[in-house]
């Protein structure tokens, strides 16, 4: 993974020095050229652009290898696996960044550092029988809270040179986990203490943050839009994030676990995330009335 | 143009090194781990008692179970290198109130238990693969704890309630008794009174165990944590013959005692005591084998942390090369605590709590090939159902323990 991330910034910067080498060469040798250059051809095909950025996200993820405290002795240890929440409004979370984005000839090469707020859950459910109809049911319902200060790194490609541009975009990113917790959830049944009814309480939020390790990194694609209106670019995208990585810290899964108690340790998890975005971007170059930045 | 090129350049250089955790992110699932083996019957019961780690990497338990009489039955466990359950049996409900330690001999593991009938203790030998041999028959009753000596005997403290006695034996594997001495419990004293009474609740696991022990110094001499002379005592005896008592540090009645004790060489010992709730660990001390002291005289540290009267194991253990005096105990707040002290020098050197969200107990807890800890115990699932759980500790976590 880090020879992937070293490929794709080596691209940027191999990139970003021969737009420069380009500006230069052309004037050392503007003589040579069959067609006077004019402004346009100069100015207008490169871009840098810096904005701000936000929105939100939804995310699952996706065990590799499950793993639980307990083991089973009279059951099967698939019961005591975990049942992960799929993609949903219940997950919603939110990132908020900044967005630097050098545009030339269609294509943009985007830096968009966010911190970033994620949320999955899982929950266990467990029963004990016994004699005289004595039972007790548990479900244990876990809210796990990552917050990452990410760098994704994207290409895009803009559809169409008009006003509203459609894009499409590809890249990678590096998240580093700057703070975790989980929220519990105890609810069930209790037949052997005299109680009627379910029982739904005992809610407890713990710190989280020893038990993932701090690097999260994946790919990301995804569609979007832009609309250039005054000298300004306002853009949504909609990114789809691949994570390529455990995020969890297999040396401290039963070690620092607070929740070992009721069975937990964490699973092998990498994360699956959509991303909603809105940014408002500010052209860095040829502001003036005479041309236009957006081209 | 530059100055981007040199901040990106930083940026790929930061995230290079802060992605290290991930190529680091692994570990061998059998190094460390806690299991707590659940059984979703409302009624099922283990209580623990020690734990050994088999050839095939994996870990045999020795464990007891309530059952329809005054004594709990025989249980043994096995469970994988990585903690996994793999199969348990009870013995006949002819053989009741195993004892412990399990003890390693020449391969096989031993353990000492009694026949309900008739109260005698028989040594049962288990293979690597929790295969039990047929059990081999003493001629002493009621055993109370055993300990393995370093020519591979068995050291059995026993009860001879016919007569009212604390036995102190010597036997090889087959149950041949080399030495053997038997201990007034108090003279005078009855069935019904103390401290009878109390050896027979410890039977029925009614309230605390007491914490027997049993060990040899040298070829002449035997100690055993047991009750003499109406007082739980560390007792130091040739086993010449009955009641041949070199030296004594007595206790005071059940209220006042020895809670562990491991010899670390001649006559310097570690031990931890108890004095109506209050704890104290002594890390090193050289205990007078031939004279009668008090336990209260003993020096110690106290640890108000531990459960009242808590009950301690304390083993000789080596981490990173040095001999550290190992103790294991129960915390107030349903934690087990590692303690390390340096053995040479009577000098903490490490503290480690276990277990989380649960009250966790200990029972035990022995090295493994690895270099590292297993550590049972038993844990309250949601707050009532008693199971079986192991930690297993890695090289590096014990390491830390000392760091």
């Amino acid at each position: 993974m880090k020879y992937f991330l070293a490929v794709l910034v080596s691209v940027f910067l191999l990139c970003s020095h021969s737009f420069t080498y380009g500006q230069k060469k052309n004037r050392m040798y503007s003589g040579y050229q069959t067609k006077r250059p004019q402004p346009n051809d100069k100015f207008m095909k490169t871009q840098w652009w810096l904005g701000f950025r936000a929105g939100a996200n939804i995310t699952e993820v996706s065990p590799t290898t499950y793993y639980s405290a307990f083991s089973p002795i009279n059951y099967k240890s698939t019961r005591t696996e975990k049942e992960y929440n799929s993609m949903g409004m219940d997950q919603l979370s939110g990132q908020a960044g900044v967005e630097i984005t050098l545009y030339h000839k269609g294509f943009s090469f985007s830096l968009q550092p966010n911190y970033r707020r994620q949320r999955y859950a899982y929950s266990n459910l467990y029963e004990w029988n016994g004699a005289n109809g004595n039972s007790l049911l548990i479900q244990y319902d876990q809210e796990n809270q990552l917050d990452y200060i990410e760098f994704p790194l994207f290409i895009k490609y803009d559809l169409t040179r008009d006003n509203i541009r459609p894009f499409i975009q590809i890249g990678a990113y590096y998240g580093t986990l700057v703070g975790a917790n989980k929220h519990l959830t105890t609810s069930g049944i209790d037949n052997a203490s005299g109680a009627e009814g379910p029982f739904d309480n005992q809610e407890t939020t713990i710190g989280a943050k020893d038990i993932y390790i701090k690097s999260s990194v994946g790919i990301a694609g995804g569609l979007g839009v832009s609309y250039d209106f005054w000298n300004l670019r306002l853009v949504f995208d909609a990114t789809y994030r691949y994570g390529m990585n455990n995020i969890t810290n297999v040396k401290n899964r039963y070690s620092k676990n607070e929740l070992t108690g009721i069975g937990d340790a964490l699973d092998n998890i990498e994360l699956r995330n959509v991303s909603m975005n809105f940014a408002l971007l500010f052209p860095l170059r040829f502001i003036s009335k005479n041309y236009d930045s957006f081209n | 143009m530059k100055n981007i090129q040199h901040l990106l350049l930083l940026l790929f250089i930061s995230l290079t090194i802060g992605s290290c955790d991930i190529g680091d992110n692994e570990a061998d699932p059998a190094s460390s781990f806690l299991k707590i083996y659940d059984h979703n019957d409302y009624e099922a019961s283990y209580i623990p008692i020690d734990i050994k780690q088999t050839t095939d990497g994996g870990y045999l338990i020795l464990a007891a179970t309530k059952k329809d009489s005054y004594f709990a039955g025989v249980r043994l466990m096995k469970v994988n290198d990585k903690g996994k359950f793999e199969q348990e049996q009870d013995l006949s409900n002819e053989f009741v109130h195993p004892v412990g330690e399990l003890m390693e001999i020449s391969g096989n593991f031993y353990f000492v238990a009694m026949r309900e009938a008739d109260l005698r203790a028989f040594i049962f030998m288990v293979d690597n693969t929790g295969t039990v041999a047929d059990p081999i028959e003493t001629g002493l009753t009621s055993p109370l704890v055993t300990s393995i000596t370093s020519d591979g005997n068995i050291l059995l403290l026993s009860y001879n309630n016919s007569d009212l006695l604390t036995v102190c034996s010597e036997m090889t594997v087959d149950g041949k008794v080399s030495k053997s001495a038997s201990f007034t419990i108090g003279a005078g004293t009855t069935e019904d009174g103390e401290p009878a009474r109390t050896i027979l609740d410890g039977f029925k696991r009614l309230g605390s165990k007491p914490p027997y022990a049993i060990g040899k110094m040298n070829n002449q001499t035997y100690y055993f944590n047991g009750f003499y002379n109406y007082t739980l005592s560390l007792v130091f005896t040739s086993l010449a013959e009955d009641n041949a008592v070199q030296g004594v540090l007595q206790g005071v009645h059940r209220e006042s005692a020895i809670s562990s004790v491991k010899q670390l060489a001649n006559n310097t010992f570690s031990l931890s005591r108890y004095n109506s709730g209050d704890n104290y660990i002594v890390p090193k001390t050289e205990l007078q084998s031939l004279s009668i002291n008090s336990v209260d005289d003993l020096p110690g540290n106290t640890f108000p942390e531990l459960v009242n009267n808590a009950p301690v194991t304390v083993k000789s253990v080596s981490i990173k090369g040095k001999e550290i005096a190992l103790f294991a105990s129960n915390t107030k707040n349903g934690q087990i605590v590692m303690l390390a002290f340096d053995a040479a020098n009577g000098v903490l050197v490490g503290t480690k709590y276990l277990g989380f969200g649960n009250t966790y107990e200990v029972s035990a807890f022995s090295e493994t090939e690895d270099e590292g800890l297993v550590v049972l115990g038993h844990s309250y699932l949601t707050g009532r159902f008693a199971r079986i759980c192991v930690f297993k500790l890695s090289k590096e976590e014990l390491d830390e323990l000392v760091d």
